[in-house]
């Protein structure tokens, strides 16, 4: 073989893989949290330019701005958590032999819970919650915002963890288990690196539609930045939907963009 | 030693392997080869058990392995895939590591044994450990695969089809470097391939394999080339078996003879006139003061002057060494002057001339041998089994 040849394929190689983790990507990393900030900083100059009453001046101020975005992170992520917890190892464990033919049924269930509107179940599960004795609305209204949520998003991780497992070349498994690896083994050392970029994609995704769809959660009393928007409807304000509306959106880019960083760093080296 | 009892597997009503029954001798190597669809690679697999046989045993070194923990049984077979399965998110030294971390070597004995195996295949450890699999060409990734099966020096391996996945030239490459490997190592082996060149180049013993891993013919690559035991392996042999039987024999094995008419070049004129006048074939060899052959020259030229014994004439092109195989030396027959070839020691000097004639005596022994061979086989299985 032509070995000088190979020695140039190789570094052409190595030079492609080092941009695309190096130089290529940080531009494209640092745009995201760029285009927010100025978003958020037009908003604010915007809304400083206007006559503000007495209501948005209640309405939007710092602390409470700060307050609905934590209430909202709280209820995001805390649904992406479970979602994590629970999708990733049933798809695991539905792929193991044995368990295969129960992958239909599981992502018709998946399927079904991402189609029927987040928000009759998050409702459904309120008042559920609020009869129990001892409950609180606020309580009860934050445990059903995640729990609804935590439905909505539980597609994309499942088919993500399904996907990447079913996507491991065979003949690696094959050598793997041939050279007396156990099953705990492969799977630890071999699928699950191998699923990673895959899972990633999937949680990612999850947690962007979380981050966006967490605005219904103030219908539940949960808070979030969802309270804006209806603040804004019911006084008829169109700043404060649009500080609504600009704040959702800002993180749930942000959100896109942490799972891209997250993704970069967790995705093996060599694939 | 691996022995094969009785090897059955079922795929419901399919019998994929149905009743096979094979022994490989300690330190051969053994190919099986064989249509595709003939469970060769689902006997293979049914070795290191990833096919649990329906029914049979399989005997490791004389112990009965057919139930005993597989994870255990499998660090013990070195195992070698097509396209060199290795881990593309470990380093090749992390990959050849595999087996040593799963035996928990201490780490000081693992990354010595890595740094050798890398050398025995051929890989710069400095340049390579550190690298990851599809940095490397298909050629390298295979020897990285080889490595890997070594790793804890086991004394069985089973191959699928090691290199099938690469170009003739590499595989050419590969299979060399494994002959030489092998012929250090001595392991135990079953290798699977469906390229009969390979088998023969590769094998100790070759197993022919029809239907159902039924053995249509078991034994070294000189007697089935020589005499096929039946219909089903010359089909499978395919044409210019002769040839390929003689790729296998070397020069050493016949006999040269020493009869050829020579003259040296520091031959006083006397002796030359003398030896001119009682040589009665068409050509005499010339060899040069070292007894190096150098050219065929005519008698009759000599003798009339016309041609003198220092010109140059026309050198011999190639001459034959003991390695040499018949076929290269059929070869040069076809192309010589004289119709004989030209034998030289290590270091040059003419030993004798091969025939046509011999070659052809040595290829009627090969098949009588073979013959006789194939008869006491038949004796012992007490039927024409074999002959069908």
């Amino acid at each position: 073989m032509n070995s000088a040849s190979a020695r140039a394929g190789t570094r052409r190689r190595a030079t492609a893989q080092g941009s695309r983790r190096g130089g290529l990507t940080w531009p494209l990393l640092v745009t995201k949290p760029l285009v927010v900030g100025a978003a958020c900083l037009l908003t604010y100059l915007w809304i400083d330019g206007q006559e503000l009453g007495f209501t948005e001046r209640g309405l939007l101020n710092a602390s409470r701005l700060r307050r609905l975005t934590l209430e909202h992170l709280d209820v995001a992520l805390s649904a992406t958590l479970i979602v994590v917890a629970t999708a990733i190892p049933l798809g695991i464990v539905l792929t193991r032999p044995g368990w295969r033919s129960l992958i239909v049924l599981a992502t018709i269930g998946a399927n079904i819970a991402q189609a029927t509107t987040a928000f009759g179940a998050m409702v459904l599960i309120f008042l559920q919650l609020i009869e129990s004795p001892g409950s609180t609305p606020g309580g009860a209204g934050r445990t059903a915002a995640i729990l609804g949520m935590a439905a909505y998003a539980f597609l994309p991780v499942l088919r993500g963890t399904l996907t990447g497992l079913d996507q491991v070349d065979k003949q690696t498994l094959k050598a793997a288990r041939g050279m007396g690896m156990t099953g705990w083994q492969v799977l630890r050392r071999v699928e699950l690196p191998l699923a990673v970029p895959i899972m990633l994609a999937g949680v990612r995704t999850s947690l962007v539609l979380t981050v966006a769809t967490t605005t219904i959660a103030a219908l539940v009393g949960a808070g979030g930045l969802g309270v804006l928007i209806i603040n804004g409807y019911e006084s008829d304000r169109t700043t404060i939907i649009v500080a609504g509306f600009v704040a959702t959106a800002g993180i749930a880019v942000l959100a896109d963009w942490a799972g891209a960083v997250v993704e970069r760093f967790l995705r093996p080296r060599g694939l | 030693m691996i022995r094969l009892e009785s090897l059955t597997k079922r795929y419901g009503d399919l019998r994929a392997v149905d009743d096979l029954t094979l022994e490989v001798p300690a330190g051969e190597l053994v190919v099986l080869i064989g249509p595709s669809g003939c469970g060769k690679t689902t006997t293979l697999e049914m070795v290191n058990r990833l096919v649990e046989p329906t029914s049979g045993h399989i005997f490791l070194e004389g112990k009965d392995v057919t139930r005993v923990n597989v994870s255990t049984l499998r660090r013990r077979i070195g195992y070698v895939i097509q396209q060199s399965g290795l881990f593309p998110h470990m380093t090749i030294a992390d990959n050849v590591a595999t087996v040593p971390r799963l035996l928990r070597w201490e780490k000081q004995r693992t990354v010595e044994r890595v740094n050798e195996l890398l050398a025995l295949v051929g890989l710069d450890s400095a340049t390579h450990a550190t690298r990851y699999p599809r940095e490397l060409s298909g050629g390298q990734q295979q020897r990285v695969g080889v490595a890997r099966a070594l790793a804890a020096d086991p004394p069985v391996m089973l191959m699928d089809e090691p290199f099938g996945a690469t170009d003739p030239i590499t595989r050419e490459h590969l299979q060399d470097e494994f002959i030489r490997i092998q012929s250090e190592l001595r392991k135990t082996i079953v290798f699977v391939t469906h390229d009969i060149d390979e088998a023969i180049k590769m094998g100790d013993r070759i197993a022919i394999l029809g239907e159902g891993s039924y053995i249509a013919q078991y034994d070294t690559p000189e007697h089935i080339l020589s005499a096929p035991a039946n219909e089903f392996v010359e089909g499978f042999l395919g044409e210019g078996l002769l040839l390929k039987r003689l790729q296998l024999a070397r020069v050493r094995d016949i006999e040269t003879f020493d009869d050829w008419p020579k003259l040296r070049l520091d031959d006083e004129p006397a002796v030359v006139q003398e030896t001119l006048r009682h040589i009665s074939r068409e050509w005499v060899l010339v060899l040069d003061e070292q007894a190096r052959p150098r050219r065929w020259a005519r008698t009759s030229a000599l003798r009339e002057g016309t041609d003198r014994l220092s010109n140059p004439g026309e050198p011999i092109q190639t001459v034959l060494q003991d390695e040499f195989s018949l076929q290269q030396a059929l070869q040069e027959m076809l192309i010589s002057t004289s119709g004989g070839a030209v034998v030289v020691d290590a270091d040059g000097r003419y030993r004798g001339v091969v025939y046509i004639e011999t070659l052809n005596r040595a290829v009627r022994s090969m098949r009588a041998d073979a013959e006789d061979q194939l008869v006491e086989v038949d004796r012992a299985a007490g039927n024409g089994g074999a002959r069908r």
